[in-house]
């Protein structure tokens, strides 16, 4: 049986597949013209719903089929993207640079960067939308996370001036037992902790954000390759758990850090160690707990929440 | 089920021992590498690490109580550069979510197994 595959006969999950790929295809031609007006989150968001209703497969609830594609459905989809590619054109780069001084354009930027999500609504007919919503349901709540939640650069460097306090607080207080005399002094951008031998720079680099994209990006693959056979209610609580797990193996890492370049001639950056054991534990803990129970016999199979 | 571990332990280990940033580094200066230990039992070299890792713990204390130490010359005082707690490169990162993803395909194979 293979590890991983795509639904290929004309399912109605392939239906959907299908009308997807067409509008992942039009974002990444317009975000690829007008990068400035665009964003690749959108692209990546929507490859991700394709993946989860590829690898839906025809579970219950079940999608209704869909008719077929019309010439004016098509006609207004493509016709959208174009309108929005040139407004891309013509006001995206004095957005992009309005932006910078004013939160008003920046506002405005972020909302183009998603209208671009709106043709799709072409492809599919409004008339069924609820039938095809409904049995979608935890894809599209699976993409809207991976949406709003992966990369969160932005985010962290928003709360970098409250988060570096308390990641250097934390990791000072952990160090306490072994260290007495460390403190922190407070920088513009960063802070720096004050140890017997060496002091230690905490800035955004050390902020953990790597680790959790790795995790994002793993969990990601883990959840389209497991798609039917997982509680997708749980599989969203372990989500968070291992985004907070990794926030506080960062801080760990970090304390090591700082022991190890004080107390020993040479400094061990324990980055790999400490991922690795974090996720498989975590995958160890909740692997059972986490898996739908196998349906009994003759039994159709249901989509697990 | 312990005996199925093993395999995925060990290449987990030897993976990260082969490919991870941080070199290994045996506390012993190269000059004095001495090829008669290659002769002596693995207990004994063991020992011997352990030794040498201890004196230079003994040093470190003893260049800390220099540093405290207020006659000494102010030279010994200059704390070295700060350091950086960076998070993992391009290159470890791949290998480290590639070592993720076979240890939980490996849980998974074991568990499905063991529900079968």
């Amino acid at each position: 049986m293979p590890i991983f595959s795509v639904a290929t006969r004309t399912t109605p999950s392939a239906q959907v597949a299908r009308r997807i790929a067409i509008s992942v295809a039009a974002m990444t031609v317009q975000y690829w013209i007008a990068p400035v007006a665009h964003s690749w989150r959108p692209i990546l968001a929507f490859s991700f719903l394709f993946l989860l209703v590829s690898r839906r497969g025809d579970t219950h609830p079940a999608l209704a089929p869909l008719p077929p594609l019309s010439t004016w459905a098509l006609t207004a989809f493509i016709g959208m993207h174009f309108v929005l590619l040139a407004l891309a054109l013509r006001f995206g780069r004095d957005l992009a640079i309005a932006a910078e001084g004013s939160a008003l354009a920046a506002s405005v930027l972020v909302a183009s960067k998603l209208v671009v999500l709106v043709p799709i609504l072409a492809l599919f007919p409004a008339r069924r939308s609820r039938s095809i919503l409904l049995p979608l349901a935890p894809e599209l709540a699976a993409a809207t996370i991976a949406l709003l939640t992966f990369d969160p650069d932005k985010l962290f460097k928003l709360i970098w001036p409250v988060y570096s306090p308390a990641i250097a607080g934390a990791m000072s207080f952990l160090v306490r037992p072994f260290m007495s005399g460390t403190h922190l002094v407070p920088g513009l951008d960063h802070v720096l902790v004050v140890g017997p031998a060496r002091d230690m720079v905490l800035d955004i680099s050390c902020s953990g954000l790597k680790g959790l994209v790795l995790f994002q990006i793993l969990f990601a693959i883990i959840l389209a390759v497991e798609w039917k056979d997982i509680r997708k209610l749980r599989s969203l609580v372990i989500y968070a758990a291992g985004c907070l797990l990794l926030l506080i193996s960062n801080v760990l890492r970090l304390a090591i850090v700082f022991l190890t370049s004080n107390l020993t001639s040479d400094m061990v950056n324990p980055n790999w160690p400490l991922f690795i054991l974090t996720l498989l534990a975590l995958t160890w803990f909740t692997y059972d707990w986490v898996r739908a129970p196998r349906p009994a016999e003759g039994e159709v199979p249901r989509l697990a929440t | 089920m312990t005996i199925r571990a093993i395999p995925a332990i060990a290449f987990l280990v030897v993976s990260q021992l082969a490919f991870a940033n941080t070199p290994i580094q045996v506390p012993r200066p190269s000059s004095q590498i001495d090829t008669s230990l290659l002769s002596r039992s693995p207990m004994a070299n063991v020992a011997d690490m352990y030794a040498s890792a201890w004196n230079m713990g003994n040093l470190d204390n003893a260049n800390n109580e220099n540093r405290n130490n207020p006659d000494k010359p102010k030279k010994e005082d200059k704390k070295p550069k700060p350091i950086h707690g960076d998070e993992m490169s391009l290159g470890v990162a791949i290998l480290s979510g590639a070592c993720v993803l076979s240890g939980y395909f490996l849980i998974s194979r074991m568990r499905k197994r063991r529900r079968a």
